[in-house]
């Protein structure tokens, strides 16, 4: 195998590239289907052991996950294991999804035929057109963003769910489609009536094909300036160029505030409102400036205002040729006569609306109520030398007329005298429909927060509109009531107990009813309080009001984006939540050498170990349960250890996603008398010395003061409880496989998209596994103190027994990492691999802190343990990761062939080490020389900087299950 | 021998090969119980009814040892047969299987404390059948 820098090395057929000292990759080409790269952490000789077994492929297999961010992670202690490899890193993204019209959700999944998408360039499609158009409208991290189509699948003749929303929003969807809550994602069978849910009430105008016909070809230029537009897709400009909806909202929005300065075509705005434009501009092939940001003060009705400018130029000669010959004026607008563009109104609506959102993006002013109650009408303006007003009224009145096609009424132009100039002003109705119509289906390019107040004014006015007409068909029956001779009391009692009237309206109605429509009612939100309590973001926060059953026999649809995060939480990660503690005394090795067999002896009887063996504390049905919700913190109740210890744990040794209620009776079956048990395996409790101290500051202030000082670790999990939750999710993850129409290459890796109730049941029931694992491993602690106190006769607090750190290596947790430049919640999955967050993350304990997190990656039986820190490269390199432990070199059986265990133990003896064990075949199994060199493993965690060797540690006594 | 032990990194990776499919089943659980106790040290004193339902063959292979781990780890119970009655594919297009287990109750001192296995596992797992009905089984224990 070559193995020099930069070489390609094939191993087993898998490529790998050397990038650095120990960084190695496996190109995203090896496989088709591979989302990111496999990249392993090993010096030459722990990557050519890994290429001897399944590792690697295990590596290629986890990079198909949907939702990997990054890469496929290997720490140097890799080696083959279920679905993941033993030793395998990968984070997840928590939060995107697909915006239908009306609902957001995880995916489209699974809508019906006709189900409308939103599309970037503002136009629905029915879903089973979607994938025509390319791209879909996302919502991720509650900011609306753009997402190719990667795929489509369809399923047929399945029972709907129909949710609708105060807001008016109304979606269908199968009964597995996930939809954003306030608390995140959530199935829809499981959304109830008052459930917050998110919308984004843009619906656009239906999709049409434009008319293919040339509006300019290379003959409309100067050969150097077709060339550059030419080579930009921007010639020829026909009518279905897939330009024209970027081109339209720039001109719009250019009639607005923009201008032409020398080689420079301007634009003016909001700083986001700039950003947005920015992306436009790129797409069309042009490379815009950033946004400058200038103080300038201007003079309004003889008060000077100080205002900020924002602005973004692009120098193209190419560019402004185009815009004059798509007829945007060459100088001053109010000094020009000027109309709206001949290929604007030859396109069909939905294209028409990208110029008028454009427009309305720089021209229309925001909406607002007079009252609270009733919107002031819109007002779209311009303002124009009295020699040109004449056209300033044309240009309205063209405007005025494409928006009608939208359902938008107008009210004339209204002209106001500005001396030499005249302001313009086109009024729009303010009867509701008409604003629903403008703001769900025109709305405002290039100026964000005017856009998302459009949206909440949309649902806001059809929660009033369902709310009076609600009113209006009571006062109606009233009437009814009344004059088919029905009693007062009688036609109140019939008005349903939740309707939006009270008492008096009722009396009215029937007494003196009223001749117009009635008004909302008393309490009824005021729109500006509404929509700031509302807006989150891109999305608007909407009650659910009712959710239906739905018979349907047609298809339903479900597309995939390729959005980098759809959320997947792995099952195949977490077997057993093993993990490691550590814990100090202040003896030394000469204290300790002449009672070693007097002390192993002591630890072996007081913790239980090897197959079949039962824990010392018998629970009932409800104390398990407690010991899974809480962790630690119940058996430092118990009086099993001290306060302290709890600190002293990853996530204080309590996961707060814990919920027995997702465990099995099977498993708990497996658990209630397992509780402080070693098991057997690779499990150990073992006494041990400091060999050697590499980093005198960290060890300090985790309490290692000397060479020689002896110290414990217990290396054990969460047993046949956290087995059996990994079993029976399995199986539910391998439906949700099927379900949600996922592929994947090991049926161990069986996962389902992160919201979904299969991740969020699984991730409850794995919290609760974990809790379970360190609950053990403190028992095992307890009793550990409790034999050296008998053994020297001093209590365990005078000899120091203080726990350094409990780290688990097995397990998903929710962390905060640096992703694209922005900081997002993760799910991480550890498999054999242990969290090493360096100096400063909050997760570590205070003590701890200003050093890093204390790491330990435990030996085989016999030989040397570690004790690191978290480096500060871990982050960038591994998601705050690093290796777990020696990793096995030659399997079990072959072990047995190569050693005998008397003989094993007979060696470990003679260099002074202490062994007891359950079974002899155990010894031979675990002897020192199957398993990798630990200490390469150590070296090359610290090469990498990932977390960096504390203390070298050596055996004393050992006792295996 | 219908069952052997073959070459795997970490864990067990069984091989079964037996005259039929049913046996084939009885023959697996055999091997995963010799992993952790003393061959014939186990004596039929007691038994257990149960029936296993799965939506394909490799489920319904999985979930068969899954079980007989789980009365080992939760009651203690240590088999010393398995008598498959009856292994067909079910109306609904799945397989279901029931078996009667012969054992008693797990006694380290006289059954031996070899190796607990903690996990059934899809990990290299095979099942095929021969042309006169003889089935093989390949699988891994995770230990």
């Amino acid at each position: 195998m070559a193995t020099g820098e930069g070489a390609d090395t094939p191993s087993r057929g898998i490529p790998l590239k050397k990038l650095q000292d120990c960084i190695w990759e496996i190109p995203q080409s090896f496989r088709a289907g591979m989302n990111v790269p496999g990249r392993v952490y090993a010096d030459n000789d722990l990557i050519q052991k890994m290429a001897e077994d399944l590792t690697l492929t295990q590596c290629a297999n986890v990079a198909h996950l949907p939702g990997i961010l990054d890469r496929s992670i290997v720490m140097p202690d890799g080696h083959q294991g279920y679905g993941f490899p033993i030793g395998g890193v990968a984070a997840f993204d928590m939060e995107n999804g697909v915006i239908s019209p009306g609902g957001v959700g995880y995916d489209i999944n699974c809508l019906p035929i006709g189900s409308k998408v939103l599309t970037p360039d503002g136009y629905s499609v029915p879903i089973e057109e979607a994938h025509y158009h390319g791209q879909v409208i996302c919502i991720n991290s509650k900011q609306s963003t753009n997402a190719n189509i990667v795929r489509r699948m369809k399923r047929n003749g399945e029972p709907l769910l129909r949710i609708s929303t105060k807001g008016g929003a109304v979606i269908r969807l199968t009964p597995d489609h996930p939809i954003l809550t306030k608390s995140g994602m959530v199935e829809s069978g499981a959304i109830n009536k008052g459930t917050l849910v998110a919308t984004h009430p843009f619906s656009g105008m239906d999709y049409a094909p434009p008319p293919a016909a040339t509006i300019l070809s290379e003959h409309d230029f100067k050969p150097s300036i077709s060339r550059e537009l030419k080579e930009r897709g921007l010639l020829p400009l026909n009518g279905n160029n897939r330009n024209l909806p970027a081109l339209f909202r720039l001109m719009g929005y250019f009639l607005g505030y923009g201008a032409f300065g020398g080689k420079k075509t301007c634009f003016y705005g909001s700083k986001e409102g700039m950003s947005d434009l920015r992306r436009d501009v790129i797409a069309l092939g042009f490379s815009p400036s950033k946004v400058y940001r200038r103080e300038r003060a201007s003079v309004i009705n003889n008060k000077t205002f100080k205002g900020v400018e924002n602005s973004v130029h692009v120098s193209a000669r190419s560019l402004i040729a185009l815009l004059l010959k798509l007829g945007i004026p060459s100088k001053c607008k109010s000094k020009t006569d000027f109309l709206v563009p001949g290929c604007v109104l030859d396109s069909p609506a939905w294209l028409q609306r990208s110029f008028l959102a454009g427009y309305f993006g720089a021209e229309m002013d925001k909406p607002q109520t007079i009252n609270g109650y009733n919107f002031e009408p819109p007002v779209a303006s311009c303002t124009k030398y009295n020699n040109n007003v004449k056209s300033g009224i044309a240009f309205l009145q063209q405007i005025s007329k494409m928006l009608e096609g939208f359902g938008v009424s107008t009210c004339g132009i209204h002209e106001e005298d500005l001396g030499n100039r005249v302001r313009l002003k086109l009024q729009l109705s303010e009867k509701p429909r008409s604003l629903i119509h403008l703001w769900s289906k025109v709305g405002y390019s290039f100026n964000p927060k005017r856009q998302r107040l459009a949206l909440a004014a949309v649902s806001w006015l059809r929660m009033k509109e369902s709310v009076t007409d609600e009113r209006q068909r009571i006062a109606v029956a009233i009437m009814a009531h009344k004059s088919t001779g029905v009693s007062f009391s009688a036609a109140a009692s019939s008005v349903p107990s939740d309707a939006h009237v009270n008492f008096r309206f009722i009396e009215r109605s029937y007494y003196t009813p009223l001749s117009s429509k009635p008004r909302v009612p008393g309490g009824f939100p005021r729109f500006e309080e509404w929509a700031k309590a509302s807006i989150d973001g891109d999305i608007i926060w909407d009650e659910v009001v009712g959710v239906a059953k739905e018979e349907y026999s047609g298809d339903v649809y479900d597309i995939t984006v390729d959005n980098p995060s759809h959320n997947f939480i792995a099952e195949g990660v977490v077997v057993s939540n093993c993990g490691v503690r550590l814990v100090l005394s202040n003896l030394d090795v000469k204290d300790v050498r002449p009672a070693l067999p007097k002390l192993v002896e002591a630890m072996f009887n007081a913790v239980p170990s090897g197959l079949g063996s039962k824990g010392g504390i018998r629970l009932t049905h409800q104390e398990l349960n407690e010991v899974i919700d809480r962790g630690v913190p119940w058996a430092v109740e118990k009086g099993y250890g001290y306060e302290e210890d709890a600190r002293r744990c990853e996530e204080g040794g309590s996961m707060k996603t814990a919920d027995h209620t997702k465990v099995s009776d099977t498993a708990r079956g497996r658990g209630s008398g397992q509780l402080g048990t070693l098991g057997s395996g690779n499990h150990f409790l073992e006494v041990q010395a400091v060999d050697r101290i590499f980093d005198q500051r960290a060890a300090k202030a985790f309490g290692v003061e000397r060479e020689g000082q002896v110290v414990v670790m217990i290396h054990s999990g969460s047993r046949g409880l956290g087995h059996q939750v990994c079993s029976d999710y399995l199986h539910v993850m391998e439906q949700a496989v099927s379900k949600y129409g996922l592929r994947i290459p090991d049926r161990e890796l069986a996962c389902a998209p992160a919201g979904s109730r299969e991740a969020s049941d699984y991730f409850g029931a794995m919290s609760a596994a974990c809790n379970y694992a360190w609950v053990n491993r403190q028992c095992i602690m307890h009793w550990t103190r409790q034999a050296f106190q008998k053994t020297f006769l001093t209590d365990p607090e005078r000899l120091g027994m203080r726990m350094v750190y409990d780290v688990a290596h097995n397990l998903a947790k929710r962390e905060d990492h640096e992703h694209g430049g922005r900081r997002k919640t993760l799910y991480v999955h550890r498999k054999g691999a242990t969290r090493a967050f360096p100096a400063g993350r909050p997760e570590v304990p205070q003590e701890y802190r200003d050093i890093g997190q204390p790491v330990i990656i435990p030996g085989s039986m016999g030989t040397a343990s570690y004790l690191l820190v978290g480096g500060p490269r871990s982050l960038e390199l591994s998601w705050g990761s690093t290796a777990h432990g020696a990793g096995r070199f030659l399997s079990r059986e072959a072990a047995i062939r190569k050693y005998w265990g008397s003989d094993v133990k007979r060696d470990l003896e003679g260099r002074g080490i202490q062994l007891r064990a359950a079974n002899i075949r155990v010894i031979a199994e675990e002897a020192p020389g199957a398993y990798k060199d630990v200490d390469r493993v150590a070296e090359v965690s610290n090469r990498l900087g990932i977390a960096t060797i504390v203390a070298r540690l050596v055996p004393l006594g050992v006792t295996k299950g | 021998m219908v069952y052997e032990f073959l070459d795997h990194k970490s864990d067990v990776y069984v091989r079964v090969a037996s005259p039929s499919l049913s046996r084939a089943f009885e023959d697996a659980a055999a091997a995963a119980f010799e992993v952790m106790l003393e061959q014939g040290s186990v004596r039929c004193k007691k038994t257990i009814d149960l029936r296993v339902d799965a939506t394909d063959i490799e489920q319904l292979l999985y979930m068969w040892v899954d079980r007989l781990l789980y009365h080992f780890d939760a009651e203690g119970f240590a088999l010393a047969r398995a008598e498959v009655r009856s292994l067909r594919r079910a109306r609904s297009g799945g397989f279901s299987l029931s078996a009667r287990l012969h054992g008693e109750d797990y006694d380290p001192g006289v059954h031996g404390q070899k190796v607990g296995v903690k996990a059934m596992t899809y990990s290299l797992m095979s099942i095929s059948r021969g042309a006169s009905g003889r089935a093989e089984l390949r699988f891994v224990l995770d230990i």
